[in-house]
C-alpha cells in the first residue's frame, strides 16, 4: 500500500516537474504552478523574483483570459501567450491550477508548447490521483 | 463612544459599501476568480500583518485564542463541534482538522447589507486573512473555507497541514 500523498510530498513533486522542464528545455528559464485564485504552489524562479507576484500575475493573465474566450465565444481555451521583445509568457491551464512558463525570446516556440503540453499532463495525473 | 467618534460609523459603512463595489466591479470585469485573485493578496498580507503583533502557538486551540486577542472588537471566532463530536481538533493523517465557528465577522456584516454573496471575493479574503495568521503563528500550512455561511454566524473548516 502506497503511503499517504502529503501536502509536502505534492509540492516536492510538483516542483521536481518544474525543474525537469527547465532541465529539459533550457529556453523555458521560469515556471510557475499557481492556484486559481493566485496562491502560489510551487515555484522555478530567478532568485531576484518574488514568487507570490508573479503568482498573482499568471492567475490575472489566465483568469481574464477565460474571461475573454468566454464572453466572446471562442470556445475552450488552450493556453495564453504574450510576446514581448525579450521573450514570452506562456500560461496554460491545468485543472484548477494554472502553469506559466517564461521562455526566451531566441526558443522554439512549438517546442516549448509541445514539452508544456506534456508537463500539464503529467501534472494532470499528479491532481489526479489525490 | 469617545467623543468625535459619531461620524465615523456612517463613513465606515459608506467606505465599506464602496469596497464591496469595488470587488464587485471586479468581479464584472475579470470574473469571480478574478476578483478571488486580489483578496487572496489583501488577505495574505493582512494575516502577515497581524502574526507580526502575536505570539507563537503550537496548537489549534492557543491559536485562535491568540488570534481573536489579535483581531480583537468585532471580530469572534470559536472552536465548534457536534454533540457526537468528541474532540474539537482532530488529527488525519497529515493534518489536524477542526471546525471554525465566526460568530462576529465585520465582512459578514456588510455582505449581508450590499447583498453580495457570502461566497464572493470578500468571504474568500476572510478564509485567506485568517488561514495567512494561522500560518504564521503556528509555522504550518494551513486552509481555511467556509462550509456553512450564515447570517448570525459562518462555520469554516480549519486544515493545519503537519
Amino acid at each position: 500500500m502506497s503511503s499517504p500523498v502529503t501536502l509536502r510530498t505534492k509540492k516536492e513533486i510538483f516542483q521536481q516537474v518544474l525543474t525537469q522542464l527547465g532541465r529539459d528545455v533550457p529556453d523555458i528559464y521560469a515556471s510557475v504552478l499557481v492556484r486559481q485564485d493566485g496562491l502560489l504552489i510551487t515555484s522555478n524562479l530567478p532568485n531576484d523574483v518574488d514568487g507570490r507576484k508573479v503568482a498573482a500575475i499568471s492567475a490575472a493573465i489566465a483568469t481574464i483570459g477565460i474571461r475573454a474566450v468566454n464572453e466572446l465565444k471562442q470556445g475552450k481555451i488552450n493556453q495564453i501567450i504574450v510576446t514581448a521583445d525579450e521573450g514570452q509568457i506562456i500560461t496554460m491551464g491545468i485543472e484548477n491550477l494554472f502553469i506559466s512558463v517564461l521562455v526566451s525570446k531566441e526558443a522554439n516556440l512549438g517546442y516549448a508548447l509541445l514539452e508544456l503540453e506534456n508537463v500539464a499532463g503529467e501534472l494532470k495525473e499528479i491532481l489526479g490521483g489525490q | 463612544m469617545a467623543k468625535g467618534d459619531n461620524g465615523s460609523k456612517p463613513t465606515l459603512k459608506a467606505l465599506m459599501e464602496i469596497m464591496a463595489s469595488l470587488l464587485d466591479a471586479l468581479g464584472i470585469v475579470m470574473g469571480d476568480d478574478g476578483s478571488k485573485i486580489m483578496s487572496l493578496q489583501a488577505g495574505q498580507k493582512m494575516g502577515e500583518d497581524l502574526s507580526l503583533r502575536t505570539e507563537r502557538a503550537e496548537n489549534v486551540e492557543t491559536c485562535i485564542s491568540l488570534l481573536n486577542e489579535a483581531l480583537g472588537e468585532g471580530w469572534h471566532l470559536e472552536l465548534w463541534k457536534k454533540q457526537d463530536e468528541v474532540e474539537l481538533v482532530n488529527k488525519e493523517e497529515s493534518s489536524l482538522l477542526a471546525k471554525l465557528r465566526v460568530t462576529d465577522c465585520p465582512v459578514r456584516q456588510v455582505v449581508l447589507h450590499t447583498g453580495l454573496s457570502q461566497d464572493g471575493a470578500l468571504c474568500h479574503l476572510v478564509d485567506v486573512f485568517l488561514a495567512s495568521a494561522v500560518t504564521n503563528i503556528m509555522e504550518k500550512d494551513s486552509e481555511i473555507k467556509t462550509t456553512h455561511p450564515g447570517s448570525n454566524s459562518c462555520l469554516k473548516e480549519i486544515r493545519v497541514y503537519e
